[in-house]
């Protein structure tokens, strides 16, 4: 039993350290380097390593070449069991703001050990909330958006490219 | 002097001393084997020279700019018509019309929200009402199959001539095959794009992964489009001689159309290339 104990102790330090000493810096622009063929690029910012979690603050976001944002702060912890990338104050570019308002507060993506395959997400901003889940076995997403009296009032257009269900809220599937 | 240690705490001290050392050994590994540096985004500046058509008919006789305000006014004989048709909506304002034989748009605004005008055709719906007629000086709505009519008021008159496109319904074509576009209808379109995909369906055109243009898949009748002279299953490569090979040109364009004076576009048409120059007045 008690060398049960040790085993797992020595892992969780195990663990605890190398998450502590990987190089997330270096990692997220390995991350950045695999995006780039699909035509996102995220620039100029800073990549600030805490020990246990990475912030990026101050970056600009660009989808084929057209910058598309610029992002307050993204805070990003990779445990293993339980991952999470937690973005601040989203604002989309002027040329998107006929579509879409332009302010997204925040922006929670969680992945945990229990489902691997699956990907949560939560959108709060101007439009009102979204909740995404996203399938990676099925590959596939749905995305269900509770919309603000804004995003109702001014971009109905956008939502008519929705599903609307009987709740009031509008569902996106999604394969890729 | 002896130093007594607890064997076991010194064992576990050993031990944390090997964990770090081994996860710090790991984690150079991964610093080598990720050895990259950001990506940035790399602007190319355009070394293109601003786009301008010379025509030289321009050279001899200046552009005929047709005058908006030649539109008829409404005379009360003709609101007591529109009147006739059924009652009249009180809570919208017309802020401009533009009408063909075969159908049209009206630009609307709710009278409490003046500035927040919408741009329908016909059989949209703008508050539970469903656009069915533009006439001259006004349109004809349907609620609950009872027609409804609004026409321009009598303190909108002004505005009405501003936000009214030209009396000639299709686009001018001069002597040099030049066909003149109203700003007003560019205009409408750069500050409510929504509208343009109501009006116009484009997908790109993809080979081997490069885009070879932005195909016309889908073109709304009566609309600005359709009388700019493009046509379903036109492929758009090109627009004031810069080709259109990703989003970013397509943006580009877009986001300086205001500021536009001549706009030339190539479309691949039944496998010919065309030319279509357009001057914006």
């Amino acid at each position: 039993m008690k060398k049960i104990v040790f085993f797992l102790l020595y892992s969780l330090l195990f663990i605890a350290a190398l998450l502590f000493f990987t190089p997330k810096e270096n990692l997220y622009y390995f991350a950045e380097e695999q995006l780039k063929p699909l035509g996102v690029v995220i620039g100029y910012e800073d990549a600030i390593d805490h020990g246990f979690t990475l912030e990026i603050s101050h970056a600009k976001l660009y989808v084929q070449k057209i910058k598309s944002a610029n992002i307050g702060t993204i805070d990003i912890a990779i445990f293993g069991v339980y991952n999470a990338v937690d973005i601040h104050n989203i604002v989309l570019d002027k040329t998107f703001e006929q579509f879409f308002p332009p302010l997204i507060e925040r922006m929670e993506i969680h992945q945990h050990l229990f489902t691997p395959l699956e990907i949560n997400a939560l959108a709060v901003g101007d439009f009102g909330e979204a909740r995404a889940t996203v399938n990676l076995a099925d590959r596939n997403g749905t995305v269900v958006l509770t919309p603000s009296k804004l995003m109702n009032k001014r971009y109905r257009n956008t939502l008519r490219q929705l599903k609307k269900t009987k709740e009031g809220t509008y569902r996106y599937v999604f394969k890729f | 002097m002896s130093l007594n240690f607890n064997p076991s705490l010194m064992r576990f001290i050993r031990n944390l001393l090997i964990i770090i050392l081994v996860a710090k050994a790991i984690s150079l590994v991964m610093l080598w084997y990720f050895q990259v540096e950001g990506v940035n985004h790399h602007p190319n500046p355009s070394k293109t020279p601003k786009y301008q058509k010379y025509n030289a008919n321009n050279f001899i006789k200046p552009t005929q700019k047709p005058d908006i305000r030649q539109a008829t006014e409404p005379t009360s004989q003709e609101a007591q018509e529109l009147a006739s048709y059924g009652p009249n909506i009180s809570n919208m304002v017309l802020k401009g019309l533009f009408r063909r034989k075969d159908g049209g748009m009206v630009i609307i605004a709710l009278k409490s929200r003046p500035n927040e005008s919408d741009v329908i055709g016909i059989d949209d719906v703008f508050q539970g009402y469903t656009l069915k007629k533009v006439l001259k000086n006004g349109a004809l709505f349907m609620k609950n199959s009872q027609t409804y009519s609004l026409y321009f008021s009598e303190d909108k008159q002004e505005e009405r001539y501003v936000s009214r496109p030209s009396a000639q319904n299709q686009p001018e074509e001069d002597e040099g095959g030049i066909k003149q576009v109203s700003k007003n209808d560019i205009l409408s379109y750069a500050k409510n794009p929504k509208q343009i995909w109501k009006d116009i369906g484009i997908v790109e055109v993809k080979k081997k992964g490069k885009i070879l243009g932005f195909k016309v898949t889908r073109i709304k009748a009566n609309t600005p489009f359709a009388r700019l002279g493009l046509r379903k299953n036109d492929l758009i490569i090109k627009a004031n001689n810069k080709t259109l090979t990703s989003y970013k040109d397509a943006i580009n364009i877009y986001k300086g159309i205001d500021k536009l004076e001549a706009l030339e576009l190539v479309v691949i048409r039944n496998n010919k290339e065309t030319e279509i120059n357009y001057e914006i007045y």
